[in-house]
C-alpha cells in the first residue's frame, strides 16, 4: 500500500535551520525523539521507507532530530494517522511494535504538533502571489466591464490545491501557452469596448463590424422605449385612483405619489388629469372622453377588473379617434431624387414627427345636425363582462387591430376588412378570461378597494406598459435583451395609421362631427387640437417600413428597428418627441439623449448614411459630374464634398420642374448631413482626451488600487507610442491600451505589494488588527495537549516578519474571499478612507458583502469546489439514451440546487448543520418534476423552497441529485464513489488513492447477474487489502441505493433487483437509507463534519493550504459555531478578524521566526 | 480501461507526491513542447508559420504520401491544403454558363472561356442549391447564408449560422498567422432590403457566429499589412514590453517566494517574445532561401493607402494578396467577395453604364455576359498566380481548392434553385479535377450545397457529422 503524503509546500527549510537554541520544552521533545521515536522508526519503518526506493516516496532516514520533524509536520501528521489506524506497519510486516511503543510515538507526535500550533498561532503563512483563477478572472471581467463575457471558457481547467480549491498560489501556475490565452482573452474583452462621446463602455457583443455596432445601440434604445409607460389606460387608471384617493384610503396622496405607485410618468399624469378634470364645458372628443371618465365606477361599486376594462375602453376610444385625424404627409421628389431617395424620405419622416401632436382639420366632418349623444352608461353595459374583458396589450395594438377589436366588441366604428396579416396581429388575449381576483387577503381579512384594484392590475394577463415582453418560442436573446422576432410596439406603424386616416376620410363618422357654423366649429377645432396635443398619435416610433410606399403592403415588414424607412440603405431616424417632451423626466431625457449620441457616434451613423446614399443613388448618378463622389472615397463626408455635391444636385433639381418644398428639402438635407458629419468629426476630436481619462479609470479599477503617477504616465505613453510608432488609429490604440492593462501582472495577479508598512513590528494599525479576543478564546478553546500548560496561555504576538495588510490589500482579500471578484466602489472607498481595518467597519463590510448578490459566486466557487460539483454543467457521463430525463436543463437545475441552498444558508445565516439535516431544499419546475414534487410551475428560473422535502426523499445536501449523479459512472450507481464523496468531501477523511490493477465492476447494473451491487462489492472486498479502505466508505454509499444513476428515487435497480438500503458503518452500527446516514453522522461523526467545514472555509479564504499553526483558529471557529447555534456568519467573522487574514509575511528574505528557536 | 473504475475517485485523490515535492520548482511545461498553440482571431497575428516544411523555403520536409480522398485519418501533409471562396453577387448570364466534356478537351462557354488554360484543374459544377436560401425572399436572403446553409432571421436582429470557412478557421486556422483572410472589393452595407432582410446579409458571406459577420477588409493596403507589416505582432510586442516592465517593478517589491511565482509570468512573456522574434527571422530566412533556389517569391509592394480608383486594380490586388498569403502560408483560408449581392459596382471599362445589380436584371444581355466574364477572368487570374508557384512536384494551385460561387443563377428571375459553381485545383490530390458535374437531375436531397461543403471539409481533415442543412456528403464530387 502506498502512503499518500501532502505536497511539501513552501519554504520550510529555514525552520529547520533555525532550531539551534532549543528551550526546555523542545529539549524534552528532542530527548524523547532520540530515546523513543527514532529507535521506533529504525526498527519498524526503515526497511521499507528508506533510500531511493522508499515506499510511498517516504524516506524516513531524512528525520534525525526534532527540527527535521517540525520542518515537515504535515507528513508527520499523516504518519500519526496511519499509526493510529494501525495501518502501519502493515499487518504482514515481520516486526510489529507493542501497543505501548505505538502509543508513545503517537503521543509524541501529537504533543509536538500541539506545541507547534501554539507557538506559531496566527502565522499568516505564506500566501503566494498568484494569478487570478479562471473563475476569478471571469467574475472580475464581469464586474469591470459590466458584461458577462467569460473569456476563460476555453482555458484549461485550473488545478486544485490539496484542500480542493483552485484559488491558491500552490496550484495556480502560468505558462507561455496560458499567457497567450490571456492575451487572446484580453483582446476579446477589448473588442467589446464601445467608444462613447463621454467615456468608455463595454457591449455584450464584439464591436468590430458595423452591424455589431448598430445592433448594440439599436437594441438598447428600443429597450429604453419599451420600458417607458406609454399606455393611456394606465394613466386613466392612475387618474381614477387620484380622484378617489380618499375613498381608497389615501386622502393625502399627491398626484406624483399616485403616479409612482402606478408606475406612470408624474408629468404626463398631471397633463391627463388636467384634461379629464377640467371643469369647463367641453365639446367634441373632449366631451366624449370626459363623459367616459365621469362614468367610471366609484371604488366599491364594481369589480376591479371591470374598472380596468373601462379604462382600456377609454384608451381604445382615444387611440381609435386619434388615428382618424392624423395629417397626411405626401411623398415629394425632385429631378434626380425620387420619393424613396434619402433627402425625400427624411423630409417625410421629419414632417410626420413634427405632426405627432397635431391633427388635420380637413378630416373633420361638418354637419348641420349633431349626432345622437352617446350614452356612456350604455357603453358600459354593452361592454364585455369583466370576466371576459379583452386583454388588450397596449404595446402590440396596431390601429388596425384596434379597429378590428373594437368592431368585435360591437362598437360603432368604421368597418374594416381585416386581412389575415391584420388578424394575426390581434392581441392574443382577445376573449380570454381575466384571471379571477381574490377579494380576501391570505389571512381572511377583506381587501380594501385599493388592494383589489392593484390585484386586478397584477392579474392582467396583458402586458402592462413597460413590463417584460411576453415570451414566445421565437424569442431571441441578444446581449441580455430579450426581443421577440419581430418586435411589435404600439408605436411601430404610425405610417400605416396615417394612411388609414386617409383611407377612411370621408366615411361618415360621428366621432369626426363638427358644426357647420364657423363660430361653433372653432370651439370644436380647439377641442380636437387640445385632444391631439395631449394624446399624440405615437409617443415614439421604434420601427418603420419604407415610408414612401403603400403602408398596407409595407406593414408586414416590421422589425426594422429605428429605421428611417429607406430602401436598401443604411438609415436611422429618431422620432420620439412626444415621449421626450411629455413623459420623460430630466434624468430619463439625459439617458435617452446619451443612447442616441452613443449610437450616432460609435456607429458613425451620419457618415455611413451619407455613404449609403451615394451607393443607393449610383444608378442615377451616372453623370461624370458625380465621379468624385464614389463611396469608396473616404473624403466624401468632408464638409467641402458634402457641399459641392449638394450644389450639383440643387442645380440639377432646378433645371427640371421642382416644387419649392422639394427644393428646400434637398437643401435642408445637405445642411443637416454637413452639420451631422461636422458633429461627428468634432465629437471624435473632443472625445479622445475623455477616452484617455476613462482608460486611466479603467486601469485603476483593474489594478484594484490607486495608480501611481508613474503608472498613469506609462499608460498614456503606451497609447501615444501605439499611435505614433505602430500607426494605430485612436480606437485601436484604446483597445491596445486596454489589452496592455489587462495583461499587466497588476491586474492578472493577486499581489500584496504594500511596502509602506514597517516590517516585523505591529504598526499603529496592528493594535486594531490584532484581535485581542482571539488568542484568548483560542487558548480557552484549545485543548493544548502536551507541554504548554493550559493555565498560562501565551499572549498572542504576531509572528516575526509579518506586517498588517494595507486597507487596499484587505479590501481585495475580502472581496475575493466572498465574491471571487474585485472590490466594489464602497469597499474601495473604505480602503481609500483608511478605515477598513477597524473591526467594526470590517465586520459591517463583511456583512454587506454576504448579503450582496455576488455571494452566488461564493456558493459556486467555495461550495462547488468543496463539494465537487463545480464542473457539473459540463458533466456528460450520463447515457442519455437510457436516461432521457437527463436533459441539459435538468443538468443545469441539478447544478443550481446546492447553489440556491448555500446562498440561502449564507444570506439567512442558517445553521451550517442544515447542510446535512435540513428538511428543505430548493427546486425549479424541472428539478421538481425529476423529484416528483408537485405544483411547482413556471419558467426554469422560478426557484422555490420546498419544505418537508423528506416526503420526496430530499432535504439538505446528501440526497441532492447533483451529487448522486456526479458519483455514478453512467449506467449504474457507485456506492464506492458516493461513499467516498461523503467521507472525503463532507467528513474530511483522508482516503488513500487506490492501488493500480484492481478488478473492475461491470459498467451496467443490468449486467450484474444475480447479485446486487452491494453483494458484488462485498465479494470484491474479500481481499483484505481492499477491505481496509473500502470499509471506511462503502457503507456511506450503500445507503444511497434508493437513488439511481441520475439521482432519481427508485425501489429497483436497473437489473430489476429490489434495492438494499442497509449498511454497516465502520464502527458496526447498522443503519438504513439517507435518514440512517444522517443519524449515524449526528451521533458519531458530526464533529468531523464541522471540523472539515471550518478547515475548508479557512483554506479557501486564505488561498493556501492550512498549517499546524492554523489549528487554534480552527478550534476557535468550532467554538464559535457551537456557541451560536452553528450559524454561518460567526465562521466568516472569525476568519476575517484573524491574524491569518489580516496580516502577511513580510517580503524580506530573512529567516522566518520558527517555533523552536526562541 | 480504468477511467470509469471505482478507484478513480477524482483527480485530487491522486497520490499527492506525484505532484511537486520540492518547495518550488520551475514548472516543466509539457504543453510548451507539445503541440504549438497559437493565438486566434481577427486582429491577432501571432503564430509560427508553417515555413519549415515548405520546400520553397528550402527547409527539409519529411515526405508523406498525399492522403487519398476519404482516408480515415489525415496524415501529415508535405504541403498545406488551402481553400479560397471567390464570390460574385447577382448571378450569371445563364445562356453563356456551361461546359461539356472533360479534361483537356473540355468545351467551355463564352463566359467560362478565361478558364481554358486551366481546364485540367477545373470542375464545372451545376445544379447544386442552398435550400434555406430558396423561397425566403430575394437578394440578402439568398446570400447571407450561402456559406452556412442556415435559415436567416428577418428584421433588426441578425441571426444565421457560422460559415464553413470559419468552421475551418476554428479547426485549422490556428496553424497559421491568420486563421482566415476575409476580403472584399466593395464596402459592406447595413439597412434593409424590401424583403426585410438586413443588407448585412447581402454584404457578408463569412460569419464568425450566427449573429456576427467577420469584418471584411476592403482596403488592399490594410489587407497586405495584416500579412506582412505584422501590425498585430508589433502591437503585441509593445504590450509585452510594457508588461515586462510592470513585472520587473513588481519583482523588486515582493518576497523571494512570490518572485518565484512571478518568474513563471516573466518566463512566459519572454517565451512569447521569443516566438515573435523567431517568426520574424523565419520570414527573413524563408525569403533568402527562396531566392537561393531561384524560385521567386511573389514580388508585391505594399499597395497604396485608400481604395484603388479602378475596380480592376482593386480586384487584382486582392487576388494577389490571396495568392501571396497562400504561397507564404500566412493563412490557408480566404474568402474574397469580389462584388457583393445588390452590388453597386460600375464597369465603364467594359463599356457598360449600368451598375452591377441593375445590369443583372437584364441577365441575358450581352452587357451582363461581359460583366460575368470579367469576374471569371479574375478567378482565372488568381488560379494562374497560384499555378505559377512551384510546390513539390506541382504548384500551389494543386494543393488548393478555389471555389467560385454566386448567390443565384439568374438575376432577372432571382433564381437560386441551382447555383453556378466552379472549382480550380486539386486540394492536395484529394479532389479529382477536369470534370463537368451535373446535379440538376438528382433529387433535392442529393444536391445540397452544404453536402458539397461537407465533402470539401472532409478532404481538409475536418469531418463533421452535419453542417448547415446537410448531414450527408455530396455523392459524385
Amino acid at each position: 500500500m502506498r502512503l499518500p503524503l501532502p505536497v511539501f509546500i513552501l519554504a520550510l527549510a529555514p525552520l529547520a535551520q533555525g532550531a539551534s537554541t532549543p528551550d526546555a520544552a523542545s529539549q524534552a521533545f528532542e530527548q524523547t525523539f532520540q530515546d523513543t521515536v527514532h529507535p521506533f522508526i529504525q526498527t519498524y519503518c526503515l526497511s521499507c521507507h528508506s533510500g531511493e526506493q522508499a515506499k510511498a516516496e517516504l524516506d524516513l532516514t531524512a528525520y534525525g532530530n526534532l527540527a527535521s520533524v517540525t520542518g515537515d509536520f504535515k507528513r508527520w501528521n499523516l504518519i500519526l494517522e496511519r499509526l493510529k489506524a494501525k495501518e502501519m506497519p502493515p499487518k504482514e510486516a515481520p516486526h510489529q511494535p507493542s501497543a505501548d511503543e505505538r502509543q508513545a510515538v503517537q503521543e509524541w507526535i501529537a504533543a509536538v504538533n500541539a506545541e507547534e500550533a501554539q507557538r506559531r498561532a496566527g502565522d499568516p503563512g505564506l500566501v503566494l502571489a498568484r494569478r487570478l483563477s479562471n473563475a476569478e478572472y471571469d467574475y472580475t471581467i464581469h464586474d469591470l466591464t459590466g458584461v458577462d463575457l467569460r473569456p476563460t471558457k476555453e482555458f484549461p481547467v485550473d488545478p486544485a490545491n490539496q484542500a480542493g480549491f483552485d484559488n491558491s498560489g500552490e496550484s495556480l501556475d502560468m505558462s507561455p501557452a496560458l499567457f497567450k490565452k490571456y492575451y487572446q482573452a484580453a483582446r476579446d474583452v477589448a473588442d467589446h469596448v464601445v467608444l462613447e462621446p463621454d467615456g468608455l463602455a463595454f457591449a455584450p457583443n464584439p464591436m468590430l463590424d458595423e452591424s455589431d455596432r448598430d445592433k448594440y445601440s439599436v437594441l438598447r434604445i428600443v429597450d429604453f422605449y419599451q420600458r417607458q409607460p406609454t399606455d393611456f389606460a394606465a394613466y386613466f387608471f392612475a387618474a381614477w385612483r387620484f380622484q378617489h384617493r380618499a375613498a381608497l384610503g389615501q386622502p393625502e396622496a399627491t398626484l406624483a405619489e399616485i403616479a409612482r405607485d402606478c408606475k406612470v410618468s408624474p408629468k404626463y399624469l398631471s397633463t391627463v388629469w388636467d384634461l379629464l378634470s377640467d371643469p369647463a364645458e367641453q365639446v367634441g372628443p373632449l366631451a366624449k372622453l370626459q363623459a367616459r371618465w365621469r362614468a367610471l365606477p366609484a371604488p366599491g361599486d364594481t369589480d376591479p377588473s371591470a374598472l380596468r376594462a373601462r379604462t382600456e375602453e377609454m384608451r381604445d376610444f382615444v387611440v381609435n379617434l386619434r388615428d382618424k385625424i392624423i395629417p397626411d404627409v405626401p411623398n415629394i421628389s425632385a429631378p434626380g431624387l425620387g420619393p424613396g431617395s434619402q433627402p425625400m424620405v427624411l423630409w417625410k419622416d421629419n414632417q410626420m414627427a413634427a405632426n405627432r401632436r397635431t391633427y388635420d382639420p380637413a378630416l373633420l366632418q361638418p354637419s348641420a345636425t349633431p349626432p345622437a349623444p352617446e350614452t356612456i352608461s350604455a357603453v358600459a353595459e354593452t361592454a364585455p363582462a369583466p370576466a371576459t374583458a379583452p386583454a388588450t396589450p397596449a404595446v402590440s395594438t396596431t390601429p388596425t387591430a384596434v379597429n378590428v377589436l373594437a368592431a368585435a366588441q360591437g362598437e360603432g366604428v368604421a368597418k374594416v376588412n381585416p386581412t389575415p396579416a391584420f388578424n394575426a396581429k390581434l392581441p392574443s388575449g382577445l376573449g380570454l378570461p381575466v384571471a379571477p381576483v381574490a377579494k380576501t387577503a391570505a389571512d381572511g381579512r377583506p381587501l380594501s378597494a385599493l388592494e383589489i384594484a392593484d390585484l386586478a392590475l397584477a392579474a392582467q394577463p396583458a402586458r402592462k406598459a413597460g413590463g417584460p415582453l411576453p415570451k414566445t418560442p421565437d424569442i431571441v436573446k441578444f446581449g441580455g435583451v430579450f426581443l421577440e422576432a419581430p418586435v411589435t410596439t404600439t408605436n411601430a406603424s404610425a405610417t400605416a395609421r396615417m394612411a388609414l386616416a386617409k383611407k377612411h376620410a370621408g366615411e361618415p363618422d360621428p366621432d369626426l362631427y363638427v358644426p357647420e357654423d364657423p363660430a361653433q366649429r372653432a370651439r370644436y377645432e380647439a377641442a380636437f387640437a387640445k385632444f391631439a396635443e395631449v394624446f399624440p398619435d405615437a409617443f415614439y416610433i421604434s420601427e418603420r417600413a419604407r415610408v414612401y410606399l403603400d403602408p398596407e403592403v409595407e406593414e408586414s415588414l416590421e422589425g426594422r428597428l429605428l429605421s428611417a424607412g429607406l430602401h436598401s440603405q443604411t438609415g436611422y431616424f429618431r422620432d420620439d418627441g412626444p415621449l421626450y417632451e411629455m413623459i420623460l423626466d430630466d434624468d430619463a431625457k439625459r439617458e435617452l439623449d446619451h443612447l442616441w449620441n452613443v449610437f450616432e457616434f460609435n456607429a458613425a451613423i451620419p457618415a455611413r448614411m451619407h455613404v449609403s446614399f451615394l451607393f443607393a443613388e449610383r444608378d442615377s448618378f451616372r453623370d461624370s459630374a458625380f465621379d468624385q463622389y464614389r463611396p469608396e472615397n473616404k473624403a466624401v463626408t468632408s464638409q467641402e464634398m458634402i457641399k459641392s455635391l449638394a450644389d450639383i444636385l440643387l442645380a440639377k433639381a432646378q433645371e427640371g420642374r421642382v416644387t419649392p418644398v422639394a427644393l428646400q428639402a434637398v437643401k435642408d438635407h445637405f445642411d443637416r448631413v454637413a452639420s451631422d458629419n461636422r458633429w461627428l468629426e468634432e465629437t471624435r476630436v473632443a472625445a479622445e482626451p475623455v477616452h484617455l481619462q476613462a482608460l486611466l479609470t479603467f486601469a485603476e479599477r483593474s489594478y484594484r488600487r490607486p495608480l501611481t503617477a508613474a503608472e498613469r504616465a506609462d499608460i498614456l505613453s503606451f497609447y501615444k507610442q501605439d499611435r505614433t510608432e505602430n500607426g494605430a488609429e485612436h480606437e485601436d490604440a484604446i483597445r491596445d491600451s486596454l489589452v496592455r492593462v489587462l495583461m499587466s501582472p497588476y491586474f492578472l495577479y493577486h499581489l500584496e505589494l504594500d511596502s509602506n508598512q514597517a516590517v516585523g513590528q505591529p504598526a499603529s494599525r496592528s493594535t486594531a488588527i490584532t484581535p485581542k479576543g482571539i488568542p484568548i478564546s483560542m487558548a480557552q478553546g484549545g485543548t493544548t495537549a502536551g507541554t504548554a500548560p493550559a493555565s498560562t496561555p501565551p499572549a498572542f504576538a504576531p509572528p516575526a516578519n509579518t506586517r498588517p495588510l494595507s486597507d487596499y490589500e484587505l479590501a481585495n482579500r475580502l472581496s475575493y474571499f466572498l465574491w471571487s471578484s474585485m472590490p466594489d466602489q464602497e469597499l474601495l472607498a473604505h480602503a481609500a478612507a483608511g478605515d477598513l481595518h477597524q473591526p467594526e467597519v470590517l465586520l459591517a463590510q463583511t456583512r454587506r458583502l454576504l448579503q450582496d448578490g455576488h455571494i452566488q459566486n461564493f456558493a459556486v466557487e467555495f461550495g462547488g469546489n468543496w463539494l465537487d460539483f463545480r464542473r457539473f454543467e459540463e458533466h456528460n457521463a450520463v447515457d442519455r439514451d437510457r436516461f432521457p430525463a437527463f436533459t441539459n436543463n435538468l443538468r443545469e437545475a441539478m447544478f443550481q440546487e446546492p447553489v440556491h441552498f448555500l446562498v440561502d444558508l449564507v444570506q439567512a445565516d442558517r445553521p451550517v448543520l442544515n447542510l446535512l439535516y435540513a428538511n428543505y431544499t430548493f427546486v425549479n419546475p424541472i428539478l421538481a418534476q425529476h423529484y416528483g414534487i408537485p405544483n411547482v410551475n413556471g419558467a426554469p428560473d422560478q426557484w422555490v423552497r420546498v419544505d418537508d422535502a423528506s416526503a420526496y426523499g430530499r432535504g439538505g445536501l446528501l440526497p441532492m441529485a447533483v451529487f448522486l449523479t456526479v458519483n455514478s459512472p453512467g449506467l449504474r450507481t457507485s456506492p464506492v464513489k458516493r461513499g467516498n464523496w461523503v467521507v472525503r468531501r463532507l467528513l474530511g477523511e483522508n482516503i488513500p488513492a487506490p492501488p493500480p490493477n484492481v478488478p473492475v465492476l461491470p459498467a451496467d447494473e443490468a449486467q450484474l447477474g444475480n447479485l446486487t451491487l452491494a453483494q458484488t462489492l462485498a465479494r470484491h472486498h474479500t481481499d483484505p487489502n481492499c477491505a481496509s479502505c473500502h470499509e471506511k466508505f462503502d457503507s456511506f454509499g450503500l445507503v444511497f441505493e434508493g437513488y439511481g444513476p441520475v439521482g432519481e428515487a427508485r425501489t429497483k435497480d436497473l437489473a430489476d433487483h429490489p434495492v438494499e438500503l442497509k449498511a454497516t458503518f465502520p464502527d458496526g452500527t447498522e443503519e438504513s437509507g439517507v435518514a440512517g446516514l444522517r443519524d449515524y453522522i449526528k451521533t458519531k461523526v458530526q464533529n468531523e463534519f464541522v471540523d472539515n467545514l471550518c478547515r475548508k472555509l479557512l483554506s479557501y479564504s486564505l488561498g493556501r493550504t492550512l498549517l499546524p499553526s492554523d489549528d487554534l483558529l480552527v478550534q476557535d471557529m468550532r467554538a464559535r459555531l457551537a456557541s451560536s447555534d452553528y450559524r454561518f456568519s460567526p465562521l466568516v467573522e472569525a476568519i476575517v478578524t484573524s491574524p491569518q487574514f489580516l496580516t502577511k509575511r513580510a517580503p524580506a528574505g530573512e529567516p522566518v521566526r520558527t517555533a523552536m528557536s526562541n | 480501461m480504468h477511467t470509469d473504475h471505482e478507484h478513480s475517485h477524482d483527480e485530487n485523490a491522486l497520490p499527492l507526491f506525484n505532484r511537486r515535492l520540492k518547495p518550488y520548482v520551475q514548472p516543466s511545461r509539457p504543453e510548451m513542447l507539445a503541440r504549438r498553440r497559437f493565438l486566434r482571431g481577427a486582429g491577432v497575428m501571432m503564430a509560427l508559420p508553417f515555413l519549415d516544411s515548405l520546400s520553397v523555403f528550402g527547409a527539409d520536409s519529411t515526405t508523406v504520401a498525399p492522403a487519398g480522398a476519404g482516408a480515415a485519418t489525415v496524415p501529415a501533409r508535405p504541403y498545406p491544403q488551402r481553400l479560397a471562396i471567390i464570390f460574385q453577387g447577382n448571378g450569371v448570364n445563364p445562356d453563356h454558363w456551361w461546359a461539356k466534356g472533360a479534361g483537356d478537351t473540355m468545351e467551355l462557354s463564352k463566359t467560362l472561356e478565361p478558364l481554358t488554360p486551366h481546364r485540367k484543374k477545373l470542375n464545372v459544377i451545376s445544379g447544386l442549391f442552398n435550400p434555406p436560401a430558396v423561397g425566403v425572399g430575394i437578394h440578402p436572403g439568398q446570400t447571407g447564408n450561402i456559406l452556412s446553409g442556415m435559415p436567416l432571421m428577418k428584421g433588426a436582429v441578425l441571426r444565421g449560422g457560422i460559415s464553413m470557412d470559419q468552421v475551418l478557421a476554428n479547426r485549422i486556422g490556428q496553424e497559421t498567422m491568420q486563421p482566415s483572410l476575409i476580403l472584399g472589393c466593395e464596402q459592406p452595407m447595413t439597412g434593409y432590403h424590401e424583403t426585410n432582410f438586413s443588407l448585412a446579409y447581402s454584404s457578408h458571406i463569412s460569419w464568425q457566429s450566427p449573429d456576427s459577420p467577420v469584418p471584411m477588409e476592403v482596403y488592399p493596403a490594410l489587407a497586405f499589412d495584416c500579412l506582412f507589416e505584422n501590425q498585430g505582432n508589433k502591437r503585441m510586442q509593445s504590450v509585452l514590453d510594457r508588461v515586462m516592465d510592470d513585472a520587473a517593478t513588481v519583482s523588486r517589491k515582493i518576497s523571494a517566494e512570490d518572485n518565484q511565482k512571478l518568474d513563471e509570468f516573466l518566463t512566459s512573456v519572454r517565451e512569447v517574445e521569443k516566438r515573435v522574434d523567431h517568426m520574424r527571422s523565419e520570414q527573413v530566412k524563408a525569403a533568402a532561401n527562396a531566392q537561393g533556389q531561384g524560385q521567386p517569391l511573389i514580388a508585391m509592394n505594399r499597395p497604396d493607402n485608400g481604395l484603388p480608383e479602378d475596380i480592376r486594380e482593386h480586384m487584382k490586388l486582392m487576388c494577389d494578396i490571396v495568392a501571396l498569403a497562400f504561397q507564404t502560408d500566412k493563412t490557408r483560408l480566404a474568402t474574397l467577395v469580389l462584388c457583393r449581392d445588390l452590388s453597386g459596382l460600375f464597369y465603364p471599362f467594359l463599356n457598360v453604364r449600368k451598375t452591377h445589380h441593375t445590369a443583372s436584371h437584364d441577365d441575358l444581355s450581352e452587357d451582363y455576359e461581359k460583366i460575368v466574364r470579367y469576374y471569371v477572368g479574375n478567378f482565372a487570374y488568381l488560379a494562374a498566380r497560384l499555378d505559377a508557384m512551384p510546390e513539390g512536384d506541382g504548384t500551389v494551385l494543386d494543393n488548393t481548392c478555389l471555389v467560385y460561387l454566386s448567390s443565384m443563377f439568374s438575376g432577372s428571375r432571382h433564381d437560386n434553385t441551382k447555383l453556378p459553381i466552379l472549382t480550380l485545383g486539386g486540394l492536395g490530390g484529394t479532389l479529382e479535377t477536369g470534370r463537368t458535374l451535373e446535379f440538376s437531375d438528382k433529387g433535392d436531397e442529393s444536391r445540397k450545397l452544404c453536402s458539397f461543403y461537407l465533402s470539401l471539409m472532409d478532404r481538409m481533415g475536418v469531418r463533421l457529422p452535419r453542417f448547415g442543412d446537410a448531414d450527408t456528403r455530396l455523392s459524385g464530387v
